[in-house]
């Protein structure tokens, strides 16, 4: 369920894509606690003038290799939970060697448990309906 | 922090999309007191196969021009803010030359302040956590 968006300048390698979704993937794991086969991934290309971005914000300073994550989850996870996703997710990414720190900013909206399907028109992850008597 | 989408048809100059993202990040700094430096802006460009909408609605009349914008920043602003910032918006585009006043879709997300982080892992906006006194 998480959906992960990777907004990207053009120019990275397979693999680098790879570690990167690997990156992301393990924190969410490892924080949210999310199974690995919950893993829905797009990485989004652009070209420069299709990627605007400030030059540094908040003692940041940003490169070429920055990435815009958005990742959307189901609402309750509490703020600790969501500052050691964003912790991790910066910690493996620069692990990994494919960004320095500053380069990843972060997004998470959250949304509903009857907000999604996982397919077959099921909404998987909504509150059980209270049954009768 | 305004993580700002623009979604809209191939087709536009380098020019217009510099006028496009100025448009929009000025009503973000004039109307909700965002920083200049804070500026995060992706151009989505869509074949007409990929970019599907109404003619009109709710007595607007939408041409090619149409501007689809996504905007997500932190959960806070009344409505009155939100209000003007949609004004001020539409009101800056129009100036710019670069589209009609119908042609604006605008759509804001609002998300929770431990939701993002602005780089090295923080959550720069979190509330701070109390201390064990």
């Amino acid at each position: 369920m998480p959906l992960v968006t990777v907004n990207l300048l053009k120019g990275r390698s397979a693999e680098e894509k790879d570690a990167i979704a690997a990156s992301i993937q393990a924190a969410l794991v490892r924080t949210l606690d999310v199974s690995d086969a919950n893993r829905y991934q797009l990485f989004n290309e652009y070209d420069g003038e299709n990627f605007r971005h400030t030059g540094g914000y908040l003692g940041m300073t940003y490169s070429d290799q920055l990435l815009v994550i958005e990742i959307t989850v189901r609402a309750g996870d509490d703020d600790e939970h969501k500052k050691s996703l964003l912790a991790e997710i910066n910690r493996n990414l620069v692990a990994s060697g494919v960004v320095d720190a500053d380069d990843v900013f972060v997004l998470i909206t959250e949304i509903a448990g009857a907000n999604v399907s996982f397919g077959r028109g099921l909404a998987q992850r909504s509150p059980t309906s209270p049954s009768a008597g | 922090m305004p993580l700002v989408k623009v979604n809209l048809l191939s087709g536009r100059s380098a020019e217009e999309k510099d006028s496009i993202a100025a448009a929009i990040q000025s009503a973000l700094v004039s109307t909700l007191g965002v920083p200049e430096a804070d500026r995060y802006q992706l151009f989505n460009e869509y074949d007409p196969e990929g970019l599907r909408h109404t003619s009109g609605y709710l007595g607007m009349t939408y041409t090619d021009r149409l501007l689809m914008i996504e905007i997500t920043f932190l959960e806070g602003r009344d409505d009155e803010l939100k209000k003007a910032l949609l004004a001020e918006i539409n009101r800056n585009l129009v100036a710019a030359g670069v589209v009609g006043a119908d042609d604006v879709f605008v759509l804001i997300t609002e998300i929770g302040h431990a939701n993002v982080s602005f780089g090295r892992g923080f959550a720069q906006r979190a509330p701070i956590s109390p201390s064990v006194s």
